[in-house]
């Protein structure tokens, strides 16, 4: 029953990820992977705040394993993360090497201070 | 009256229905995974180092597959790559499990699973790229 959940909430998080990362990649005309990006950053952030809100309420499994493993698990990507950011280190030159640095650091540095963030926000509930 | 043919999808809404159909199946997948490691002693950090440096690995390799001289169906990576692997990995829990370990004290794991998990993340993906270039 559960990982029916996960996968249909899966399903739904995978298309706010196909959504989103759409939007953001086509509203610049640059080639860096803000898409994967913005969705990551903000999955991390709505992950810390739901690991904050369970920290600090009681939350049913059932609700979390939907909303964490299922919505914010499709929603968020890893392999797209270090695909464009191999496909990025090889696009060669300063540029590309520049690219999959900022790449590989705003996720990192974000992420981790978004999960931060949203978990201050989350317990604070 | 005559009778309305039924409505032909769009290339788009099938694409979005190919996304959410694989991303479906990727998270009941990486669901799965959890659930045994679990089951046998693992922690759920190495569970989801498993399949975030698994599924960079398959990326690369459909990646390297369509954009070759092999050009499947045009919903080959929408179903596969945006949705069963782009489900499959997850950010959001590498993320949390980051700061859960910095919360438990394991100071020397918070630091030591996200460089392994971005070096092995990132090797995968190569090697990935590579092999599914090849003939």
């Amino acid at each position: 029953m559960t990982a029916l959940l996960v996968a249909v909430f899966g399903g739904l998080g995978s298309l706010a990820r196909y959504g989103v990362s759409g939007i953001v990649q086509r509203s610049g005309r640059s080639s860096f992977p803000a898409g994967t990006l913005v969705v990551n950053l903000t999955g991390a952030f709505l992950g810390g705040a739901l690991a904050g809100l369970a920290y600090g309420h009681a939350v049913n499994e059932m609700v979390l394993a939907a909303a964490g493993a299922g919505f914010l698990g499709g929603y968020t990507t890893f392999s797209t993360w270090m695909v464009e950011t191999v496909l990025a280190a090889e696009a060669g030159g300063r540029s590309g090497t520049r690219r999959a640095t900022v790449n590989l650091t705003a996720h990192l540095a974000g992420g981790l201070a978004l999960v931060v963030v949203g978990f201050a926000a989350g317990s604070s509930l | 009256m005559t009778k309305s043919a039924p409505p032909t999808p769009t290339i788009a809404s099938r694409r979005r229905l190919a996304v959410a159909a694989g991303g479906a199946l990727g998270a009941a997948a990486r669901w799965s995974v959890a659930a045994t490691a679990g089951a046998v002693g693992f922690d759920t950090p190495a569970a989801t180092l498993t399949v975030n440096v698994s599924g960079a690995f398959l990326l690369g390799l459909v990646v390297a597959r369509h954009t070759g001289r092999f050009r499947a169906s045009p919903l080959l990576i929408p179903f596969v790559g945006v949705g069963l692997l782009g489900a499959f990995t997850t950010f959001s829990l590498f993320s949390t499990e980051v700061l859960a370990l910095a919360r438990d004290g394991s100071w020397a794991l918070a630091v030591v699973y996200p460089i392994v998990s971005v070096a092995g993340g990132f090797a995968a993906a190569f090697l990935g790229l590579r092999m599914g270039a090849r003939r």
